[in-house]
């Protein structure tokens, strides 16, 4: 299948976001655990979402290393910047209250507003990756 | 000139094809180089302090925290309101003195101390 470059580009661009954030909160996990506990999260799902978030990252970078998973891990990094989008978003529209970000990489000196834009910018690369991954598809058909 | 334009192709899909692993490769070297440089000097640089009030309200006084001196970790954060428990401030600040100014000089209120990245761990709530 002949991929377009803005394929490659966009998966390229989302492994580096997943590699800085997921493998930061994995090699400081037990700081990152201490900032997921001053979040809203309920207590009781509090311990699977601080070990999902970090393991879903870097699987999502893994996927979009390879051809064969590529398409699936641009839905899988769409998902994934939604959800932390809906969450800023939640912030900076005070429903939740504000907390220092949990986040890994370039991301944790960012304000929440600075962070809702990025997330956007990225959930747009994963969504253009699927349309692009998609069109290439149907050429090949 | 075909055979040349068959080359720049070819290096052009081999780039393609390796610009994922490049991302990968730079994503690991800057987080494990950030970390080798920052994981020594963060040990030195900061103190940390127990508050020890459970009204969230008393965090702007330097007086209600008491310096702790064992690994983070074990100081103990008992229930009750949902407060502050370790407060992480520069090297500097080495006396309940030192570290009321350096409230005062940096947040407006207790509110702000709350809600600051300064706090490690909090109280659990009720």
């Amino acid at each position: 299948m002949k991929t377009n470059v803005f394929t490659y580009l966009f998966a390229s661009l989302l492994i580096l976001l997943f590699v800085l954030t997921g493998v930061e909160k994995v090699v400081k996990f037990q700081e990152f655990k201490a900032q997921m506990s001053l979040q809203v999260f309920d207590k009781s799902i509090l311990p699977v979402v601080t070990y999902f978030i970090p393991i879903a990252e870097i699987v999502c970078a893994g996927m979009l290393l390879f051809a064969k998973s590529r398409f699936a891990g641009f839905y899988l990094s769409a998902l994934l910047m939604l959800a932390f989008m809906v969450y800023a978003a939640l912030i900076v529209l005070h429903l939740f209250e504000n907390h220092p970000c949990p986040c890994g990489g370039p991301i944790k000196h960012m304000n929440w507003r600075f962070h809702l834009v990025f997330n956007s910018i990225f959930l747009l690369f994963a969504v253009l990756g699927i349309i692009f991954t998609i069109k290439e598809r149907r050429l090949e058909n | 000139m075909l055979f040349q334009g068959n080359k720049a192709s070819l290096n052009m899909k081999n780039l393609k094809i390796k610009l994922p692993f490049l991302a990968l490769l730079l994503g690991l070297g800057i987080v494990f180089v950030q970390s080798a440089f920052t994981s020594v000097t963060d040990k030195r640089a900061n103190t940390y302090w127990r508050y020890n009030p459970t009204d969230p309200a008393l965090s702007y006084s330097g007086s209600n925290y008491s310096q702790i001196t064992v690994p983070i970790d074990q100081v103990e954060c008992p229930t009750g309101l949902d407060a502050i428990c370790v407060f992480e401030a520069p090297e500097t600040v080495t006396s309940t003195t030192l570290l009321d100014s350096y409230l005062h000089t940096n947040f407006a209120d207790a509110n702000a101390v709350n809600n600051s990245s300064n706090v490690i761990r909090k109280k659990e709530g009720d």
